[in-house]
């Protein structure tokens, strides 16, 4: 995703946190309705696919700042 | 009187009255708070356009003084969602 | 090709409205003023919004734990960003009320502000307020009255948008429209005939969120109007003695007069418990119906531009927060004689 303009990769970065949480919850629902031990599975989940999302969502900001870069500052 | 007699088209029920509660409540309570924002931020306008110098202490000011006024329309807003959803 | 990209730029934005509106609305909005309980430990009953409360405490403790680590004298990475926030915060109290009061009220003012602009942030992260447990309409205690129909997807129930078509199509919600004093079997009869055409795989249920934005809750932002009440008592006792302070409610010098003076005091002690209160809640809750409003009306630009809005009121509460606990604190502690003299050297205008 290195070369595609700047817009583009923001919207990259918003389907991953998305599909990240949405991953995270179905995982942790799949396991609760296997085990049945409703709803710890579940949050688990949502923690898990939050950290991921918002970690790898951070990365992925920071490096499209830099891309972004001195050009528009002032 | 009966208004389902005086206007016998309209089935005015219970909870049609109660929307309309609700939306007079927010509709007059946001005209006071609106004015007083709007002369509010006139006034620092003013001052701002004497003493540019003093721009953080108005601004600041200006932002609490806003703060105030907007509480009434709040309140206005939560009795017209308590109205609407709750009751 | 400047002029070829901005034309692009709003077609590409009224398409996706365009699309927003016909194919992503959500169902009719079902508003909840009580946090919902998720599960019940003991006599005490565990909300969703105390669940949002202990996120945003270990949040804030991690943030300031990983600030506070290694301190260098020259600050990097995290410690610049605490570093930045709080000298920020110290010099706008500082100029506000002055170098002595300033530094005693900053711990106290500076807590509340930063609880209170993490939780309203915390209210727009991606997973709240969306994620939850699905209870279906024919509950334990009592049949609902209004509920969204869920599909199944994968194994989890998702409110799916409706299918693109016009006029616009929104995922089906059920009222049950009874007068008020229908007794349950008549409530589970109209239950049972609006959910006949139902699918076996989809529920009549409400969504319960596990996660709800703290100030949502009365709860909240009634704990914090106390508690700064209570500091800012303490504040005008530990400054002026407890007669000197008592004295701006019990005046027995001014007569009559002076007597009512501070009875009306101590009502406005209590009326701006409830205001802070208010103000708070109304403020974030007033932003939460606004979303849902907005989801079932005019999704994704206009979503974004409420977005953008409830950014800015949850940094504008905290702040207004803060800084009106901190003017009442000076209030409380210049006395009544030399109120005049001091107040007068300060920045804002004493609100009566």
């Amino acid at each position: 995703m290195g070369g595609l303009p700047p817009a583009l990769r923001l919207v990259g970065i918003g389907w991953y946190v998305a599909f990240c949480i949405v991953l995270g919850v179905s995982g942790g629902v799949w396991l609760d309705r296997t085990l049945d031990l409703s709803p710890l599975f579940t949050l688990t989940g949502l923690f898990l696919g939050l950290l991921l999302a918002f970690w790898g969502g951070y990365r992925m900001l920071m490096d499209v700042l830099s891309a972004i870069g001195p050009k528009k500052k002032g | 009187m009966d208004l389902n007699i005086a206007f016998p088209l309209l089935e005015i029920t219970d909870v049609a009255v109660k929307y309309i509660g609700a939306a007079w409540a927010i509709a007059i309570g946001a005209i006071g708070p609106a004015l007083a924002i709007g002369m509010l931020t006139g006034k620092a306008m003013e001052a701002l356009g004497r003493n540019p110098e003093a721009q953080p202490v108005i601004t600041t000011n200006m932002i609490l003084g806003i703060a105030f006024a907007e509480a009434i329309a709040i309140y206005a807003l939560v009795v017209a969602v308590m109205i609407g959803f709750v009751f | 090709m400047g002029k070829l990209k901005l034309y692009l730029i709003i077609a590409g934005l009224l398409a996706l409205t365009l699309v927003g509106f016909t194919s992503l609305r959500s169902a009719r909005p079902i508003v909840e003023l009580k946090a919902e309980t998720l599960v019940d430990i003991g006599p005490f009953p565990l909300t969703n919004t105390i669940l949002t409360s202990w996120i945003v405490i270990v949040l804030l403790g991690l943030l300031f734990y990983f600030a506070t680590r290694k301190m260098s004298l020259i600050p990097r990475g995290i410690q610049n960003f605490a570093e930045m926030v709080l000298e920020a915060f110290y010099n706008l109290v500082v100029q506000t009320v002055g170098e002595k009061h300033g530094r005693r009220f900053f711990p106290v003012v500076c807590t509340i502000f930063l609880y209170v602009v993490t939780s309203n942030w915390l209210g727009l992260c991606p997973s709240v307020a969306t994620i939850g447990k699905v209870e279906p309409m024919a509950g334990h205690e009592e049949v609902r009255d209004e509920g969204v129909v869920f599909d199944q997807a994968a194994g989890i129930n998702v409110i799916m948008p409706g299918i693109p078509s016009w006029p616009p199509h929104e995922p089906k919600s059920i009222t049950l429209d009874l007068p008020a004093d229908a007794t349950e079997e008549d409530k589970e009869a109209a239950l049972e005939e609006a959910t006949a055409d139902l699918k076996p795989d989809q529920t009549a249920g409400v969504l319960v969120p596990f996660f709800r934005s703290v100030n949502t809750d009365l709860n909240g932002p009634l704990a914090l109007a106390i508690m700064s009440a209570i500091f800012v008592e303490y504040w005008g006792i530990s400054t002026l003695g407890f007669f000197r302070y008592g004295s701006k409610f019990l005046n027995l010098r001014g007569g009559p007069i002076g007597f009512f003076v501070g009875i009306l005091e101590f009502v406005a002690e209590a009326a701006r418990l409830l205001s802070f209160t208010f103000r708070l809640f109304g403020n974030i809750f007033a932003g939460e119906i606004l979303f849902l409003v907005i989801i079932f009306m005019l999704p994704v630009l206009a979503l974004d531009l409420v977005y953008g809005l409830e950014l800015f009121v949850g940094l504008i509460q905290a702040f207004i927060f803060a800084m009106l606990t901190l003017v009442f604190g000076i209030v409380a502690v210049t006395s009544h004689e030399e109120g005049e003299s001091e107040a007068s050297e300060l920045g804002p205008t004493v609100p009566q």
